[in-house]
């Protein structure tokens, strides 16, 4: 499945080095929603992070026959997302501040989307979301930008690195200390229960 | 029973601790997945390891923020009149014309700097440095208007008038070496008449 995916982003990227506009669009289409995550696990400014993911896309246009293909499209997205969230920031003379963590409708549907049959239950559900969050936003800020990183926008080591640039080892190491602060933050357990879904894979 | 754990021991290997977590996070690579899975089907804290973590994470995914497709949509219409990147042009890629014109320019500039250097040479050595003696222009004498002879036209003019007024004009030259010819020119006109 991954291979297959590899294989057509690779026909995209030949098309867009031929100058296809439209195959351009086609495959910034399929990565813009992860810009923007991590634009907004950067900078925590959800207008900012619009800015710098298309900012991102467009300067990766301009630039297309720079890119070699020693690395994925992805990493040289990233890598470009990070030039211009440090331009933005240093140009920028609003301050990028933390976002209210109380707003429940911008996080995941799996929280909030199940029927409500059981109001109690639904609150349950809302509290643990709420501890969850605070959990990861009270991690050292190297750590929560890898957690967030890798579980909010999905990004891959390699792409987590290439946007904080950061070796690969580094994103490793952080990514397992922050799993292992959240762990002695009691968030072991099993939470949102009433989702339904198994949240162990058995090993 | 793994080499690596220790008989009795309920904490995890300490080597196993990060691969337990990328793999938690869906970070390996199937190889690592593979020898870490070995390793987990005989090693109780590991094992139990992983099942907290894997818990961790499916907690902290499921906190994901919402992203409005309407603003990742948003973000897609600045690429709908998106203006064609700029080639890279490589030497190769110039027109031969172009080039000629390039290489004449760099030609150009390297005599001229060439010569410029050349010129600047004997400012090294004080000694042999050239002294350039400026002149300054002299003005020719100008002639007394005295000493001019009468015009041949004024000459038969005074003659044609009087003998009077010839001989005043003449007087006025009282040179004799300037009266001598004159005088010669008086008796020619004199016998012409």
């Amino acid at each position: 499945m991954t291979e297959r995916k590899t294989t057509f982003e690779g026909e995209l990227i030949r098309r867009v080095l031929a100058g296809e506009q439209q195959a351009f669009q086609q495959i910034a289409g399929q990565h813009a929603e992860q810009l923007f995550r991590c634009a907004l696990t950067l900078c925590r400014d959800r207008q900012l992070a619009e800015d710098i993911s298309q900012e991102t896309l467009l300067e990766a246009w301009r630039s297309i026959g720079r890119f070699d293909g020693r690395c994925r499209f992805s990493t040289w997205l990233y890598g470009i997302l990070r030039h211009r969230f440090l331009k933005a920031r240093k140009r920028s003379t609003r301050r990028i501040v933390a976002e209210s963590p109380s707003d429940d409708t911008r996080y995941s549907s799996h929280t909030n989307s199940q029927p409500a049959a059981d109001p109690s239950r639904d609150s349950e559900r809302a509290e643990d979301a709420e501890r969850v969050r605070n959990a990861v936003a009270a991690l050292p800020e190297e750590h929560r930008q890898v957690i967030e990183l890798r579980f909010f926008a999905d990004a891959k080591l390699d792409d987590i690195a290439a946007v904080m640039d950061i070796p690969l080892g580094t994103v490793k190491s952080r990514l397992h200390n922050g799993l292992e602060k959240l762990r002695q933050l009691n968030l072991a357990v099993n939470l949102f229960s009433a989702t339904g879904e198994s949240s162990v894979r058995q090993p | 029973m793994n080499e690596r754990q220790k008989p009795g021991e309920m904490q995890p290997c300490e080597s196993w601790l990060e691969a337990i977590s990328l793999l938690a996070a869906e970070c390996l690579t199937v190889l690592e997945e593979a020898e870490l899975r070995e390793h987990l089907a005989v090693c109780h804290a590991c094992r139990q390891r992983y099942v907290e973590i894997a818990k961790v994470c499916f907690n902290v995914r499921i906190v994901k923020p919402i992203v409005d497709q309407e603003r990742v949509l948003a973000m897609g219409q600045c690429l709908q009149h998106l203006p064609l990147p700029a080639k890279k042009v490589t030497w190769r890629n110039r027109s031969v014309p172009m080039r000629v014109a390039m290489l004449a320019t760099a030609a150009l500039v390297l005599v001229s700097l060439l010569s410029h250097l050349a010129s600047r040479r004997p400012e090294d050595n004080p000694d042999q440095r050239t002294t350039i003696v400026q002149v300054t222009p002299q003005l020719a004498p100008v002639e007394s208007a005295d000493l001019q002879l009468p015009t041949m036209f004024a000459l038969r003019r005074a003659a044609a008038e009087s003998d009077d007024t010839f001989d005043r004009l003449l007087a006025r030259y009282s040179e004799p070496s300037l009266l001598e010819p004159l005088n010669r020119h008086r008796f020619s006109l004199e016998s012409l008449q």
